[in-house]
């Protein structure tokens, strides 16, 4: 008998990924994640790093105060 | 969640929506595009889980972000053009090398026939989405997409009748 449903099933199981595709984008992600984390530790953490992070948005923000002023929207 | 129940928790629903959500995007436009796009839709489970925004469904929130990330996709690659010629244009770019030997072959090749978005639609509802929850997705009433699906049915029949396929 011809089911067209069983039919359909069958059509969309042959797109589905191999277990090695499978495996492979796992771990691109723990691995994405993982680079996410260590980015925000690194901030959090490191008190060298955090002076210069504070260095460079106090310039920032300077500036940007200066921009605003000379274009006459701050 | 601590840490290692949120890696839990994402290893759940990888395993069980992972397979489906990449045979979404391999029938819309073939196996390397749906790698980055399948992956791209899984990052934002973890980050849904990572801030603790865990749906009540977590079937339909991955396929509701997977039609966006789709139609994202097109939008960006093929900007002013129709969507489903660009699709097309994607999917028979790529190679029908997915396509395995054997006697799969004549029923994969009925429904890799048929317009991008009759594959869509076919695709959601072998996965048991209602019309009602497909016209969701794709932002269409369900009476339209009981039209549409009809349709499709009808053409995947002709081409399984085409490839000589009449006994499944």
């Amino acid at each position: 008998m011809f089911d067209s449903e069983n039919a359909l099933k069958q059509a969309v199981s042959a797109f589905h990924p191999s277990d090695a595709v499978f495996a492979r984008v796992k771990n691109r992600i723990y691995n994405t994640v993982k680079q996410t984390r260590s980015s925000v530790t690194l901030i959090s953490v490191n008190k060298d790093s955090r002076k210069i992070f504070e260095t460079v948005f106090k310039k920032y923000d300077k500036l940007m105060q200066k921009n605003c002023v000379m274009h006459g929207t701050g | 969640m601590s840490a290692g129940e949120k890696e839990a928790a994402f290893d759940r629903v990888y395993a069980e929506l992972f397979r489906d959500v990449y045979a979404y995007f391999n029938v819309c436009f073939g196996a390397q595009t749906a790698e980055d796009l399948a992956q791209e839709a899984f990052l934002r489970v973890w980050k849904a889980i990572d801030s603790d925004r865990i749906p009540d469904n977590w079937r339909a929130w991955v396929f509701r972000c997977a039609v966006n990330l789709k139609n994202d996709f097109l939008r960006q690659k093929y900007a002013g053009e129709k969507s489903q010629t660009a699709a097309e244009q994607i999917f028979s770019a790529q190679d029908a090398a997915a396509v395995p030997d054997g006697a799969q072959l004549s029923i994969q090749s009925a429904l890799a026939g048929l317009p991008a978005d009759d594959r869509e639609l076919l695709t959601l509802k072998s996965f048991g989405f209602t019309s009602e929850e497909i016209g969701e997705f794709l932002k269409i009433s369900a009476s339209a997409v009981r039209t549409r699906l009809q349709k499709a049915k009808q053409s995947f029949k002709m081409n399984l009748e085409k490839e000589g396929v009449t006994d499944v």
